[in-house]
């Protein structure tokens, strides 16, 4: 954690508001990114960023350094999300609910667009199959990039346990893609003359 | 490529596609930001003698006439321009000028809480509300109903009528007020709440249970928990239709009116006529909350009460003829039990025809 960072966080456990500010400007689109990534509804992403940094607010006293902020702010994220999802199942789910409209990429036609939102979705409705444990760190893991040592920071199991579950997560995804009719294109290769979009954007950012 | 390679190929091109998802353009931030520093600081939202910048100001001296009517009725004193809370740029300015709060751009769970100035919240085309010096208010919902859970003090509002069956309600702990278009003022005295309307309907009554309708101009004084403490207004509710609400009841209840205006009455008839009414009001709310309506349906809702008193005035028992469904049935029971009617020396019968048009 750089100089900066542990300042802002120590005045945070002072009770500074301002600091608190400048902590949430500083990490809510990586909060957001990973709440939207492991709940996979835009729905209530507000709400959950804000339950976040909340739980922030009122644990930051129980941060003592020992790990990198990062992982103590993504343990707390992943646990917010949970506690949401087992919420959200005793409650009656709301059909199309998801109110905001997609984010455009302006380097895709909008017939592409459509498309790959559709993969997307019928992506995340196959992630959504996962049990809990194999879901996070899948997430974690595949889509945010985390090392089987960070997830087993943040999740608080032995980093085999990561491996593990990350194995079996892996095969139970692949083996709901090919079950998958939204994702035969993808997985029988068809789509292999549309430009790949992750290059794509890899090359953008280069 | 082998089957197992092409799904392992899929899957890693899945992958890069979510991963390209950018989810931080959906968040509004100012306003996630507003809401959280809310949250960690306490709640409330406090006041501060300061206040906007001229060109804000001209719009809420606008928004100063609006609410100005609704409250010259309710203080008898008159209301100067609001001022904007928590704004940056300070001014000079008179002591005695409310405050200002921008209702549509409050979320529910907002604790308001005013000093020694009112403070008047404006909830653009739909209501508007003053909350009076030194008093506490928690806005539960800001959505189809605005609801507002009065702590401490007294507000009152000014609420555009709307065709919604309500559109703005008053909590106080278990008592509920609800309003789709009137002027009214809600006082939270000790363990009382005391309602004055000024103009329209309201509806006043426990939460979750049987309301009472009350016509301006009128007031009534509560218990916490919903239930009347006064007796029932003198004043002669309207012999024309009252609300949507009405009836055959109405129209047999213009000539009791009358003798209200003009005859004698004597304090046993008048204690009968208002038992009765508190006991039908309450009937009809029932039957009011069982009633859906929704656009250019029309409910109707149409049965025949006999309700037999003893002579100590209880309620013996009541039949009701096409009877009522449960839920209501349980309603109209609770709404009987506490009514008591003057003594008399056999009991008696009072059999009515209710009919609602929702």
């Amino acid at each position: 954690m750089s100089d900066d960072a542990q300042d802002l966080v120590a005045r945070c456990r002072a009770g500074d508001s301002e600091a608190f500010r400048r902590l949430f400007r500083a990490h809510r689109d990586e909060v957001a990114r990973l709440v939207f990534r492991m709940n996979g509804s835009r729905s209530d992403l507000e709400d959950l960023v804000q339950e976040v940094f909340l739980q922030v607010h009122r644990s930051i006293g129980e941060f003592r350094g020992d790990a990198r902020f990062s992982t103590w702010l993504y343990r707390l994220t992943v646990n917010v999300v949970l506690m949401h999802r087992r919420a959200a199942k005793s409650r009656p789910q709301l059909v199309g609910d998801e109110t905001a409209s997609p984010p455009k990429d302006p380097r895709l036609l909008p017939d592409e667009q459509v498309a790959r939102r559709r993969r997307v979705d019928a992506f995340q409705r196959i992630v959504d199959q996962l049990s809990e444990k194999k879901r996070t760190v899948f997430v974690l893991h595949e889509v945010e990039g985390l090392s089987p040592a960070e997830i087993a920071a943040i999740v608080g199991a032995p980093v085999l346990t990561v491996r593990t579950r990350l194995f079996y997560a892996r095969r139970e995804v692949m083996a709901l893609l090919g079950e998958d009719p939204t994702l035969s294109d993808v997985v029988n290769g068809l789509e292999s003359e549309r430009p790949p979009l992750a290059a794509h954007a890899r090359r953008e950012t280069t | 490529m082998t089957p197992e390679e092409r799904l392992e190929k899929a899957l890693d091109e899945l992958v890069d596609e979510t991963k390209a998802e950018t989810t931080p353009q959906l968040v509004e931030w100012d306003a996630v930001e507003t809401a959280l520093m809310r949250r960690v600081q306490g709640g409330p939202i406090s006041f501060v003698r300061e206040r906007a910048t001229s060109g804000r100001w001209v719009a809420l001296l606008a928004a100063a006439a609006v609410v100005a009517g609704a409250l010259l009725w309710v203080h008898g004193t008159h209301v100067k321009a609001p001022v904007a809370p928590q704004e940056t740029a300070k001014m000079t300015e008179p002591a005695e000028l409310p405050h200002w709060l921008d209702g549509d751009a409050i979320g529910a769970g907002t604790v308001v809480v005013s000093d020694d100035r009112e403070v008047v919240v404006e909830h653009h085309d739909r209501a508007t509300w003053t909350l009076a010096p030194r008093s506490n208010a928690l806005v539960e919902s800001t959505g189809d109903v605005i609801t507002v859970a009065l702590n401490e003090g007294s507000v009152s509002a000014h609420v555009v009528k709307s065709p919604r069956p309500e559109s703005f309600v008053v909590r106080v702990e278990k008592t509920r007020i609800a309003v789709h278009g009137t002027r009214f003022r809600v006082d939270r005295v000790g363990t009382k709440v005391q309602v004055e309307l000024a103009e329209g309907v309201i509806a006043v009554g426990p939460v979750g249970g049987p309301e009472i309708e009350l016509f301006a101009p009128s007031s009534a004084t509560l218990s916490l928990d919903g239930l009347r403490l006064d007796a029932p207004p003198t004043s002669p509710r309207p012999a024309t239709k009252p609300s949507e609400g009405s009836s055959a009841l109405a129209a047999k209840e213009a000539p009791k009116a009358g003798a209200a205006l003009g005859e004698t009455v004597s304090p046993e008839e008048k204690a009968k006529d208002d038992a009765e009414r508190t006991m039908t009001d309450g009937i009809r709310a029932c039957l009011a909350q069982s009633a859906v309506s929704r656009g250019d349906l029309r409910v109707s809702v149409e049965t025949r009460m006999a309700v037999r008193v003893l002579a100590n005035g209880h309620v013996e028992q009541a039949s009701f003829a096409p009877p009522l469904s449960p839920a209501v049935r349980r309603c109209a029971d609770a709404v009987l039990a506490p009514v008591v009617f003057p003594p008399s020396d056999d009991g008696f019968v009072i059999e009515q025809g209710l009919q609602l048009d929702h």
